[in-house]
């Protein structure tokens, strides 16, 4: 397995940030395709013909968004999602820090394309780098030019905006919440009613897209769609960066193509192993079920093999591809009641099954990790779980943000059922208290 | 000087031109409370009762919906000065609760703070001091860290 | 009647049914009797669907699936189920995670009784721990009139919307995030003219009225459709009246034309002082006594008939009231006038809800009698130029307000003057009281020209109404206010057509109820557990 930079290319370059460095490479000859070579409707059809899909965790195909939104009569804005808002992962800011203009690039690209005149990049404000660097990047770009040639609705040029937001968001649901967050200020999805329209940010209709899917734009561009095609699985065409970490030897972001190997062989070659080469989990914060080292091994890097997005036989969805691992020095009932936690307090605390089924859950594990399997009724734990992993399907939320607290934690606890007992007969031991120092020997794409 | 009159200097060093592309970015207003508030921060001030009416003012909303939004983000509310430790997933995995610990103790528990995941798990585990951010952290560097958070702050 | 097209055909729990194309499935459901839980879902206020409590089972084009009905719109062939064995566990499930940490206090709770928790709970909730994780509430006064507890909200942000959407005050928020959401407000609390209505919107008893925590139980209230006497809006409301005959409160209704589902604290809050106000004057008097009725009702008849009379119209008389009083001066050959009351301009809320100017509710109806009536009526400058020029010598002055809004008139020179007023401020040598609003019988024109239907909710404090006293003094024989008006819409041809009855009919509560607070009430009659008696029906 060898990486296959299309997302990243160049990243590793000195001053990757820089427009000058980032032109000399090849940067903005896709929008200079898209803005002056061939028309918007053409940009489309060469979006379609590489067979993009998003990269936020839905892997809906960008094109027919695309087209759906212009025969609904149009967006007004176009929002970025460049908040990550998913533990352990780390693609978008890297892409932030790194290469702003690429990022830069796509959403002028995907702005013109549309005839949106707005374009709101929707940054975490507590990466203060990432902000700063994409602030000085759009000034760049804006001096430069690149801007005011993306032509919005009106025929005038797009206007770019830096919108900050100041902590993770819920972990799904983006479409309905990134518009209501820059509406009411809070992270609250809004509700599905069930029909095609479009999200609206103050009446307009907008589109919301993640970083990364956007910043495929200016390679498929300038590169053609053929290339891009040739990646990749048929329905999942392209590359994928990988954001690998935890007790790894040594993590980081791989961006590796589409069905070229197994997460085993990820964490094996690229990744350098286990630390300690002992027995590893491994979570997927993206909502799979979390798996035991066995299980992972065969697993591909493919979407097409989840139930979500691509309706293959491993339960649960391959998200945006991320992993977190960890060895046997912890438990995976002390992570399931860590990660429920983690995920409780990013929920908006809107709809009861998620709000106050993980103060239930939350408060039995905590009895079971005191108390043992008699402290508590499992079946009812397992209930809650199932009730909170079926919550968006069955209608009881409205947003996938229990699903992932759900389909992590139920993963966990199946891992090893005889921790369970064992750890609480012994007394708890908490992640949080005895954990030791660890070490990477050595991190790949240092932040 | 109070909160207000720093958040009044502001639009002193900020400018108004700018302060008003910042508000007027938005098809209402009430879109620019968050980009307000982080604006704010990032200039030191601490966001209190003085700066939520500031920002509600300039934003023409009520107070009561400027503290709906911030208090969805409890790192708003941390002190600009404070420092963070990442309490994210992977961070936790390589020994967050240690970096807390001994900051903790060798800091005052009021000067240490807890962040959810900060995204930039591959240096786990990471703390972040005034925008800085220290990753990749073992027990050396983190014992040079906590000495150097040790030593009076200069103004700077 | 709405076109044929705008129809489509449903089925809701195997029973084929007509729908409104546009409506949501809620409405439809409410519409064909079938009760779902609807807890954050407001008709008057933006739909979130964030409780879930309302999902029903819909089968349509793309194969069978939950939804909220609340948010989610009808459409031809669709197949709605609520009796399903799945979507009566998951309204079960949303139920019971929304009541795990509700306080448990329903004894003590003043919404108890018409709570629609409660009702949403007794319906489709679960069976048992349903409180697992329950505390007690804390208190915590958000206003004179509005006290939050704090243990038994269930987030549904009905207030936070009211706040945004009707009032624009903007006075509530949420608070926080994940399990720690709650409800918040800026230090002023919330002060805004429409905070009472945030007592009846919620659905869990979290912010009540303080006076209700004394107050009889919602259960053993009767109550009575009228109108609201407080201005010139003329909301539809609802007078509560408890065992003792007492009126204990009021609440909106329903009345889209007028006032959506609110009304304002003033209206609400108000009425009591001068309904109940130890002031209020029991019987008749002269200077020196009290005297029996028909005492009183002789000797004005015998002052009034003598030459240089004057008889002052009040606009808080109803149209009934109004043209047999005129009636009586017309045979006494006296003048006519009207006061005009002082207007303190309108008030107006985003959501389209507004406070009239006037505080007088019928300035529009009285009026509209003198425009049309035989003889002519003046202003209040007219009888203070004809005091002035000593033309009246003989004066029945009609008030009727509240304490605050009283006539401004330079009476010296006036021999006989007689007053009809709810209390007595003014030297006088005759004093009548008068009928309360909520003791009257009849009809009132707001501002916009709209015939508001007004009933009483108890009998008058005085012994006798209004009405009752002007057809004594007109030389009448006793009749009831319907007649009356039968003979105005026989007379006015801008009354054509209209009754007491049609009226009614046309006021008759939405079938969603008194603003939302009163569906448990609604349900249990419905179900014929509770009789609510109305003596005027």
């Amino acid at each position: 397995m060898q990486e296959r930079r299309w997302l990243l290319e160049g990243v590793e370059r000195p001053d990757a940030d820089a427009l000058d460095v980032y032109r000399r490479n090849g940067g903005y000859d896709g929008a200079w395709r898209a803005f002056d070579e061939i028309d918007p409707a053409a940009v489309i059809d060469e979006v379609e013909a590489a067979g993009l899909r998003g990269h936020g965790g839905a892997w809906r195909p960008v094109a027919a968004r695309w087209r759906a939104a212009g025969a609904l009569g149009g967006v007004r804005a176009l929002l970025v999602d460049v908040s990550e808002s998913e533990s352990g992962r780390f693609r978008d800011r890297k892409l932030a820090e790194r290469l702003p203009h690429r990022l830069i690039e796509g959403a002028l690209i995907a702005a013109h394309a549309l005839t949106a005149d707005d374009v709101y990049l929707c940054v975490r404000a507590d990466w203060r780098r990432a902000r700063s660097v994409l602030g000085h990047a759009m000034d760049e770009a804006r001096a430069a030019g690149w801007i005011d040639r993306a032509l919005g609705r009106s025929g005038h040029a797009v206007r770019l905006h830096l919108h900050p937001v100041p902590g993770p968001l819920p972990a799904r649901g983006t479409d309905q919440l990134l518009p209501h967050l820059i509406e009411c200020s809070r992270p609250e999805p809004r509700a599905s009613n069930g029909t095609n329209d479009l999200p609206t940010l103050f009446g307009a209709p907008v589109l919301v897209h993640t970083a990364a899917t956007l910043a495929f734009l200016p390679a498929i561009l300038a590169r053609g769609s053929g290339a891009f095609r040739e990646l990749g699985s048929a329905d999942f065409p392209g590359t994928v960066a990988i954001s690998v970490s935890g007790h790894i030897r040594r993590p980081g972001l791989f961006e590796v193509e589409i069905g070229s190997g197994s997460f085993g062989e990820l964490i094996d070659t690229l990744a350098g192993g286990v630390v300690d080469e002992t027995d590893l989990l491994a979570v997927f914060p993206g909502g799979a079920p979390a798996l035991d080292g066995d299980a992972l091994k065969s697993l591909q890097i493919d979407p097409g093999v989840w139930s979500q997005p691509g309706g293959g036989e491993h339960e649960g969805s391959f998200g945006c591809g991320t992993i977190v691992v960890a060895d046997d020095a912890v438990t995976p009932l002390d992570l399931a009641a860590r990660w429920l936690d983690h995920a409780a307090q990013l929920g908006c605390g809107q709809c009861p099954v998620c709000r106050e089924g993980s103060v239930w859950l939350i408060q039995h594990l905590q009895r079971l990790r005191e108390g043992g399997v008699t402290a508590i009724d499992p079946s009812a734990l397992q209930e809650r779980l199932e009730i909170l992993a079926h919550g968006e399907g069955e209608g009881l939320a409205i947003c996938g943000h229990p699903t992932v607290a759900a389909h992590v934690t139920q993963g966990l606890l199946q891992i090893a059922p005889e921790h369970v007992d064992s750890q609480a007969s012994a007394g708890a031991t908490p992640i949080d208290d005895d954990a030791p120092l660890r070490t990477a020997d050595s991190i790949h794409l240092r932040f | 000087m109070t909160q207000l009159a720093i958040a009044e200097r502001l639009r002193a060093t900020v400018g108004e031109a700018r302060l008003q592309s910042l508000l007027q970015a938005y098809a209402e207003s009430r879109g620019a409370i968050l980009p307000l508030a982080v604006l704010l921060r990032d200039e030191g001030v601490g966001i209190d009762d003085d700066v939520v009416t500031w920002i509600a003012q300039t934003c023409i909303t009520s107070t009561a919906m400027v503290t709906s939004a911030l208090s969805a983000f409890p790192e708003l509310m941390n002190d600009p000065d404070s420092i963070t430790v990442c309490d994210g997933l992977s961070c936790r995995l390589m020994g967050a609760g240690y970096v807390q610990r001994l900051l903790r103790d060798r800091l005052g528990s009021d000067r240490v703070c807890t962040s959810p995941c900060q995204n930039a798990c591959s240096s786990a585990p990471i703390v972040q001091v005034r925008g800085t951010l220290y990753g990749g952290l073992q027990e050396a560097s983190l014992q040079a860290l906590a000495q150097r958070l040790e030593q009076p702050e200069r103004a700077s | 009647m709405p076109p044929m097209t705008a129809r489509c055909h449903i089925e809701i729990d195997d029973r084929a049914v007509e729908a409104t194309r546009g409506q949501s499935v809620l409405e439809a459901l409410h519409t064909h009797g079938v009760v779902v839980p609807a807890l954050c879902h407001h008709p008057g206020l933006s739909c979130p669907a964030t409780c879930r409590s309302c999902v029903v089972q819909v089968e349509g084009q793309g194969g069978s699936r939950m939804v909220t009905a609340c948010n989610h719109t009808v459409a031809e062939g669709m197949i709605i189920r609520t009796e399903d064995s799945e979507s009566r566990s998951l309204r079960s499930r949303a139920l019971a995670e929304m009541v795990q940490r509700h306080a448990m206090e329903c004894p003590i709770c003043p919404a108890s009784g018409e709570c629609e928790l409660q009702e949403a709970i007794g319906g489709h909730g679960p069976q048992a721990q349903a409180h697992e994780l329950a505390g007690s509430s804390e208190r915590v006064a958000l206003g004179a009139r509005l006290h939050f507890e704090a243990g038994r909200c269930i987030q549904c942000s009905r207030c936070a919307r009211f706040e945004q959407e009707v009032s624009g005050a903007g006075q509530v928020g949420i608070k926080g995030r994940g399990p720690q959401i709650e409800i918040t407000t800026g230090p002023a609390g919330v002060d805004h003219p429409l905070s009472g209505n945030l007592v009846d919107l919620c659905p869990a008893g979290a912010l009540v009225d303080p006076a209700s925590t004394v107050a009889a139980p919602a259960w053993t209230l009767r109550s009575v459709d009228t109108t609201c006497g407080s201005c010139a809006t003329g909301c539809a409301v609802r007078a509560d009246v408890d065992s003792a005959g007492q009126v204990t409160r009021l609440r909106p209704r329903l009345d889209s034309d007028v006032n959506d589902w609110w009304m304002c604290d003033e209206g609400r809050f108000g009425f009591d002082q001068e309904l109940e106000g130890r002031l209020r004057l029991p019987e008749p008097a002269t200077p020196d006594e009290e005297t029996a009725w028909h005492v009183a009702v002789d000797r004005l008849r015998r002052r009034m008939a003598q030459p240089r009379s004057a008889v002052w119209l009040s606009p808080f008389l109803t149209l009934e009231e109004a043209s047999v009083l005129i009636d009586a001066a017309t045979t006494w050959g006296a003048r006519l006038f009207l006061w005009s009351v002082e207007d303190r301009g309108e008030m107006s809320f985003p959501g389209g809800f507004r406070i009239s100017g006037s505080r007088a509710p019928n300035t529009t109806g009285v009026g509209r009698l003198r425009e049309a009536g035989e003889t002519s009526v003046g202003t209040t400058k007219d009888l203070q130029t004809a005091i002035g020029e000593d033309q009246v010598g003989q004066l029945l002055m009609c008030g009727g307000g509240p304490a605050g809004v009283r006539p401004r008139l330079d009476r010296s020179g006036v021999s006989f003057l007689a007053t009809h007023n709810l209390v007595s401020y003014e030297k006088a040598d005759l004093v009548l009281p008068a009928s309360h609003w909520l003791e009257k019988d009849g009809t009132f024109v707001n501002d916009r020209q709209q015939l508001r239907r007004v009933r009483p909710a108890r009998a008058p404090m005085a012994g006798q109404t209004d009405l009752e006293l002007f057809l004594q003094l007109a030389g009448r024989e006793p009749t009831s206010a319907a007649e009356i008006f039968r003979e105005l819409a026989s007379r006015h041809e801008w009354l054509e057509g209209s009754s007491h009855a049609q009226l009614d009919a046309n006021q008759r509560t939405h079938p969603q109820g008194v603003a939302a607070g009163g569906a448990w009430v609604d349900t249990l009659q419905r179900q014929g557990l509770l009789v609510i008696e109305d003596p005027a029906r």
